[in-house]
């Protein structure tokens, strides 16, 4: 699943409007995340900017292939670990020169238009997903990390997504339900309708709302800590609600109104929850053929 | 409209044109070798690049844009009945078949959603249909066309894009050896060509390039 974001993410990359000079183009959309930033952070978007803005064909292809390698590398076992690697190094790239530090220093972070920067995600589901030898633990992003670890790694993210969701202008109304305006221009008819009731409601109850995603984002942050039913109780509502904020207010990432280079945080949220799923106690043996040795053994001989 | 690299759009274009070439030879091959397997898939392949390559570089497109209509829609009948028979024959499970119908039906859309192109300027940038393909739609099959991309690679069983199934079936159940096995025996460079990893990177390259097609037609 990953990967197969990483590779939508290089599809993405390869739309005509990233290859465009100018305002309208990537540096354009770079240099867009300067204002309400510090002046040393400003500086160096702008740096990154103006590096895209005098090249951009070269740059944007580079940075097509980038996430095109990262996507099929995930994929081979031999390469899995280098492009998990490149994963970090490139989100932390980009979370700072592309997405503005996801807008932590301007206070304008909230988990509902994707703070803390959606790209953090994927440098965080690359070190819970390492590939580790070992056995099989609770839930898969155990296995590189152990329990205990694992479970302070995601106690500590949705605590961090509590908190941004009611600082800064992470409870102000006019703030959430521009995250809605901002992305809503050329939405499919169904999207926009349903982004004209999200904008109305935040407009209307945003600080309630944020409140109550702060108090949900707790919650959540301390299920793994509960009984294995309650912590799958807790991550249905996670992989839920963040579905619900992809859809009404991340505007699916503003894919469907072309222009976004990935799909927001929505469905690595719903990944990261994933990683956590309890799996099942039951001893699981392979699946074999009729004649009881393992199939995929058969197959591969074959 | 925003302009963009025609290399881009012609290194596509490339991309296409071998793998129905890729295509062309497999069926070949599987002509003189007698392979009674994946030659649909091969079929599929050759006029989705042949098609897919008028997509990116309207130089390269032929034929009325109805016939292709018509011929993705017979293929993506011909996958989903064979899909249908591979759930009632084995059970409940996702056959290969699936995703080359899901293929067919996004080519199907794609060339009914899509006017002619402009003579000399690449598909893309010459898209200008009156009404577009529901992008929700187009997002979930370029998801699916990339999510098959990644599984094929993944896959333990290399060729899986073209015979899974029958492999499958000869395997499970013992009783199908005739399909598995060549008639004609291949010899060493003829291997090396219908190479299933080989076939499987033609499949994955064709994922990608559609889901670019219909990434770019939101």
């Amino acid at each position: 699943m990953l990967a197969t974001i990483w590779l939508l993410d290089a599809v993405l990359q390869l739309q005509p409007i990233f290859f465009a000079r100018g305002a309208s183009g990537f540096s354009g959309m770079l240099k867009g995340l300067t204002p309400g930033n510090p002046s040393w952070v400003a500086h160096t978007l702008t740096w990154n900017a103006s590096i895209v803005g005098h090249d951009p064909i070269l740059t944007n292809a580079v940075f097509a292939l980038v996430q095109f390698l990262i996507g099929f590398g995930i994929v081979w076992r031999r390469t899995c670990k280098p492009a998990l690697a490149l994963s970090i190094v490139w989100a932390l790239g980009v979370w700072w020169f592309g997405e503005g530090a996801g807008g932590i220093l301007r206070g304008g972070a909230s988990p509902l238009g994707g703070g803390p920067g959606a790209v953090l995600f994927y440098a965080l589901l690359a070190v819970l997903l390492w590939p580790h030898e070992g056995s099989d633990g609770p839930f898969v992003a155990a296995r590189a990390l152990g329990v205990r670890t694992a479970k302070k790694v995601w106690a500590t993210t949705w605590l961090v997504l509590a908190v941004l969701s009611v600082v800064g202008s992470g409870r102000s109304p006019q703030a959430l339900s521009g995250f809605v305006a901002i992305l809503d221009h050329g939405q499919p008819g169904w999207l926009a309708g349903i982004d004209r009731t999200s904008e109305s409601l935040l407009l209307h109850d945003g600080t309630v709302v944020a409140i109550a995603l702060a108090s949900l984002c707790v919650a959540i942050a301390a299920s793994v800590y509960l009984s294995t039913n309650f912590t799958r109780i807790f991550l249905v509502l996670a992989i839920l609600t963040f579905t619900a904020i992809w859809i009404a207010v991340e505007n699916v990432g503003g894919i469907l109104a072309g222009g976004a280079t990935d799909p927001n945080s929505g469905p690595l949220v719903i990944l990261l929850a994933l990683a956590f799923w309890p799996l099942s106690e039951q001893p699981t043996t392979p699946r074999t053929s009729m004649s009881g040795e393992p199939l995929v053994a058969r197959l591969a001989r074959s | 409209m925003t302009t963009s690299p025609a290399w881009l759009y012609y290194a596509f274009g490339v991309a296409m044109i071998v793998v129905a070439a890729y295509g062309v030879v497999l069926l070949t091959l599987g002509l003189v070798c007698r392979r009674p397997y994946g030659w649909d898939v091969d079929v599929a392949h050759t006029f989705m690049g042949v098609a897919m390559s008028g997509m990116f570089v309207s130089s390269w497109a032929f034929g009325p844009s109805a016939a292709w209509e018509l011929v993705f829609a017979g293929i993506a009948a011909w996958f989903l009945v064979r899909s249908m028979r591979s759930i009632q024959r084995f059970g409940f499970h996702v056959p290969h078949e699936w995703i080359h119908a899901v293929m067919s039906v996004a080519m199907v859309l794609m060339l009914l959603f899509v006017v002619a192109p402009v003579a000399g300027r690449s598909m893309s940038m010459g898209v200008a249909s009156t009404t577009r393909i529901e992008p929700g739609l187009t997002l979930v099959l370029a998801f699916l066309l990339l999510g098959s991309a990644v599984f094929t690679l993944a896959s333990p069983v290399k060729g899986i894009s073209h015979h899974a199934s029958r492999l499958q079936f000869a395997v499970v159940s013992g009783t199908a050896q005739s399909d598995v096995a060549d008639p004609v025996a291949l010899s060493g460079t003829e291997r090396v060509i219908a190479a299933p990893m080989l076939e499987d990177v033609s499949h994955v390259v064709m994922c990608f390039a559609m889901a670019f097609m219909l990434i770019l037609m939101n």
